[in-house]
């Protein structure tokens, strides 16, 4: 990973001194172990705190829109981000949305060789005091307080990124990397699938128990990089639509609503369900989204700026069954 | 006995369920047991649900006195006749049992809000009144703790009516305030402590403060952060998303929202979390927002824990439990924030 | 205990409409229960929380002043969800209210001062209360000159016009009523605030102000007086800010660690200079 990681910073250098941007979001790594953080670049900085390791998991395009905004009135400025495959389908998303526009963005695309879910490796360590963790290409090694254990990276990915099939971006400046990737062996995931051939009381039943945890922290909804509303339906109070308790059906109300206005723009990245504090398997629910749309509209968000999104066209072959005469 | 042991006695871990129940007889207990939403407080009905081998609580402790949502008062909403929320009052009493130092410190800064500062908090007060807190002292803290730095520690008693500390086969447990003492008289499991079994206490408390890894020093930030319009500001907060994590699962954060709610035609005024991370928290009516930015929310919960904490009440309202690191989705280590404070020029 | 959360319950008594825009209406509330209205004790410059059960509470100054004993009047601009409420109450109607909160002007320390009173737009509410219980016969005698600047957008903006008239005739106060914009047969002052109290320039000497207005007024006023020689110990301001519980408690009006409900909204410039400047 090191050559990559330098070919990333030789090309921030670059874009600095050639002033094509003024700020650059990338990584550094984090306090946390198996942890990254996003890092925020200035020109000056010496770079050598910038990571890309297999524990870069933000989608750090959720930070576009206000940097970019902050940007405004000035000359035109450009924001150096880099984007794994799902980061860079978010990022074509807002440009589609009117967010940003191309010309405020320069991506560094990266192929992404998948995440690593580091709650799954750490609920397979008892002590949370780990010591030194090292990496070969199949490996993750960490040594800790009463021990040492290798984990695969191949069985640890996050659950997006089991099935990616996006994990080279589509739209970028630069591309870093050569365009294959180690877990792009597209199955369906296990876990979706399972929940999906449930019957419908216990799909219902699974969603109101994965909601019972949720503490309406609103993590999910602000690591999102779709989610920009200035005022979210879930606080307005002009109109108030439910009400701010933790009680279940507020809680449901906002998942559904928050759910639902992803349809046709989810990108199946997982930062919801990585930024939730409480573990709540968000992505039982957006990833059954995803495949919906798939079938319904054969499309795939934030692959090209051209594809409308399917919620805002109409087609002649849409399949329409779900209208029903009123009985 | 010697002055110094007057307060400690020994509980034998084989007599700790006969302990354990003899309390249940007289309180309500809530202590440490598994849940869907992680290791928290809850209503324990027999010893053998308790789990004592826990770090710390998922959640802070402050729930159970600050809950996510509480009912104020109720109200109908067609007549207009209000009426203090219904109470089951309960004979019982309730016993805190097992919240760890940091907890049981940041209480005592939720009794600097909300029942030493008038006028009252009645809801507040109330829960606080019949509660005791017994504390376990740290054994083993987690690498995200540092409690050291901000004036708390791996034994802090602050806050505590009781405090325990698992030794070898046997608890010691001091008494710290009236109502601990009153709790444990008559109670016939407990023995003398000797002072070995003290000399034992301090070697294992030693051991545990030296598990503390954190090295900020707080004492140069007040000063730091007395100049509001510092550059630093303009960076610390970058990579905040604005999520209510940090505030939520904080101990000390007691900010809220008080909303009306009406369902078929019963009306309940209730107090709800909320965070000084959420825009709308300062948004006026008239469209002002004092704290447009993350900026501004990000400054204020930093200078409300380590600045005006201290000029109200010369305390930090940061006990170092470390929950808003361990919970951030992006790693915003609040450490580190500290660091870059203390070393910005 | 007391419950400060606990409103007490007033009945509408009357609604007077203010400006030519509709949006600024004053409630006449009286208390229900007698010993709500004997425990009701305030001085000019407090607020309350008014709630209308169901919809919230919203903190409003209290416009009457401590010696008009049979009601409380709230000048309430539509705004938020429940003054848009609010404004579509009727007489008769049953309205909350927790108070009296919040700390007073300093009228107590007033004594043997002129006293300068400058508002702005609707802003005048507290200061109306302060007018009004300064022109009590009682208190009239413990201060000196009084002198009220008072202005507004347009003439249809002002609030409080009868009373404005009436005050324009008495001897015990002086009163200069400006707009920034005169319409129809306008005859009094024309012009912003800050520009009248230059021409007026009331002494700084022994001289109290007491300032209340949307933020651009206050902004030049602060500048005017100083110009007067007024020193930040001698001007003092009502400030608002978001607010729920009013008691110091929610956490969320704070400006610097002074709590606006709590420790305001009244502050001296002075004080405020020793805070953020973020409200």
């Amino acid at each position: 990973m090191k050559s990559i990681e330098s070919e990333i910073k030789d090309l921030i250098k670059k874009l600095f001194s050639e002033k094509k941007i003024e700020v650059f979001i990338g990584y550094e790594n984090g306090t946390l172990p198996l942890r990254t953080t996003p890092y925020f670049v200035s020109p000056n900085d010496d770079l050598d705190k910038l990571a890309w390791n297999r524990f870069c998991s933000n989608n750090l395009a959720v930070y576009l829109p206000r940097v970019v905004a902050k940007k405004k009135g000035g000359n035109s400025c450009k924001v150096g981000i880099l984007c794994k495959g799902c980061d860079s389908r978010s990022v074509v998303g807002l440009i589609k949305e009117k967010q940003l526009s191309r010309n405020d963005v320069f991506i560094i695309g990266i192929v992404c060789p998948g995440i690593i879910d580091t709650k799954k490796i750490l609920s397979e360590i008892k002590s949370s005091d780990i010591e030194h963790i090292d990496e070969d290409d199949e490996n993750i090694m960490v040594k800790f307080k009463d021990g040492k254990k290798n984990f695969r990276k191949k069985d640890h990915l996050y659950e997006c990124c089991i099935n990616c099939e996006f994990t080279t971006p589509f739209v970028y400046d630069t591309l870093i990397g050569d365009g294959k990737s180690s877990s792009n062996t597209i199955t369906s995931s296990q876990k979706v699938a399972e929940f999906s051939a449930k019957s419908r009381q216990e799909r219902w039943q699974i969603f109101e128990q994965e909601l019972t945890k949720c503490i309406r922290c609103y993590a999910c909804r602000n690591a999102c990089p779709n989610c920009y509303c200035k005022e979210c339906f879930a606080e307005q109070t002009k109109p108030k639509w439910f009400s701010v308790t933790n009680d279940l059906s507020d809680i449901i109300f906002y998942h559904i609503g928050r759910i639902f206005h992803q349809a046709g723009r989810c990108v199946d990245c997982g930062a919801c369900v990585r930024a939730c504090p409480m573990d709540v398997d968000l992505r039982l629910f957006t990833r059954m989204l995803v495949d919906e749309v798939k079938e319904r509209f054969g499309y795939d968000p934030g692959l090209n700026f051209e594809e409308a999104p399917p919620l805002t066209t109409f087609a002649s072959d849409d399949k329409q069954e779900f209208i029903t005469e009123p009985s | 006995m010697k002055k110094e042991l007057e307060n400690y006695s020994i509980l034998n871990k084989e007599d700790f369920n006969k302990f354990f129940n003899t309390l249940l007889g007289k309180y309500n207990i809530f202590g440490p047991s598994k849940s869907d939403k992680g290791d928290k407080l809850n209503k324990i009905n027999s010893a053998d649900d308790l789990m004592l081998d826990y770090k710390n609580f998922k959640m802070s402790a402050k729930e159970f006195f600050f809950p996510q949502c509480e009912t104020l008062l109720a109200f109908d909403p067609s007549t207009g006749i209000v009426k203090n929320r219904s109470e089951d009052v309960d004979a019982k009493n309730d016993i805190i049992f097992g919240i760890r130092p940091c907890d049981a410190l940041a209480l005592s800064f939720f009794d600097r809000v909300f029942k030493d500062g008038a006028p009252q908090d009645p809801y507040y007060t109330e829960k606080r009144h019949r509660s005791t807190i017994i504390s376990l002292a740290c054994l083993e803290p987690e690498p995200t703790c540092f409690c050291n730095a901000v004036g708390c520690d791996v034994d802090s008693e602050t806050g505590a009516d009781i405090i325990l500390t698992q030794l070898n086969s046997r608890y010691l447990i001091k008494s710290v305030t009236e109502k601990g003492i009153e709790i444990l008289k008559h109670l016939k499991t407990l023995i003398p402590a000797t002072e070995d079994d003290i000399k034992e206490k301090d070697e294992l408390m030693a051991k545990a403060k030296s598990g503390l890894k954190s090295n900020v020093e707080v004492k140069a930030l007040k000063k730091k952060l007395d100049d509001f319009d510092a550059s630093f500001w303009q960076t610390v907060h970058q990579k905040c998303l604005g999520c209510g994590v940090c505030t939520y699962f904080c101990p000390t954060c007691h900010c809220f929202d008080m909303t009306d709610e009406v369902c078929n035609n019963t009306g309940r005024r209730i107090r709800t979390w909320d965070s000084c991370m959420f825009p709308l928290f300062t948004l006026h009516a008239s469209g002002h927002n004092p704290r447009p930015s993350y900026k501004e929310r990000m400054r204020q919960r930093i200078l409300h824990k380590f600045n005006y904490a201290q000029e109200n009440y010369n305390e930090i309202f940061c006990v170092g439990c470390g929950r808003c690191i361990i919970n951030c989705p992006v790693n915003l280590d609040i450490r580190k924030v500290i660091q870059e404070i203390l070393e910005a020029k | 205990m007391k419950n400060p959360y606990l409103p007490m319950l007033t009945k509408i008594e009357d609604i007077v409409i203010e400006n030519e825009a509709r949006d600024i209406k004053t409630f006449k509330l009286s208390f229900i229960k007698k010993e709500d209205k004997e425990n009701f004790t305030f001085l000019p410059g407090q607020f309350a929380e008014l709630s209308i059960l169901g919809v919230g509470e919203s903190p409003i100054g209290i416009a009457s002043s401590p010696t008009e004993k049979d009601y409380l009047l709230f000048t309430v601009k539509r705004a938020g969800v429940v003054t848009t409420r609010l404004h579509r109450s009727e007489i008769g109607e049953t309205i909350g209210i927790r108070g009296p909160l919040g700390n007073t002007y300093p009228l107590p320390d007033m004594d043997g001062k002129n006293v300068l009173i400058i508002g702005g737009g609707f802003a005048f509410t507290t200061l109306r209360s302060t007018v009004k219980y300064i022109l009590e016969k009682k208190n009239r005698e413990k201060y000196k000159n009084l002198t009220v600047i008072y202005g507004a957008r347009t003439p249809g903006e002002l609030i409080y016009k009868n009373e404005l008239w009436e005050w324009e005739k008495l001897k015990e106060l002086k009163t200069y009523i400006t707009v920034d914009k005169a319409n129809g047969d306008w005859q009094r002052h024309v012009g912003v605030v800050p520009a009248i109290l230059k021409q007026v320039a009331p002494t700084a000497d022994n001289t109290i102000a007491l300032v209340c207005g949307p933020p651009i007024m206050i902004k030049y006023t602060l500048l005017a007086l100083n110009e007067l020689g007024f020193k930040p110990e001698q001007f003092f301001l009502s400030l608002e800010m978001r607010m729920k519980c009013g008691i110091g408690k929610c956490g969320r009006c704070n400006i610097g660690h002074k709590y606006v409900c709590k420790d305001g909204p009244v502050f001296s410039f002075a004080e405020l200079q020793k805070l953020p400047p973020e409200y």
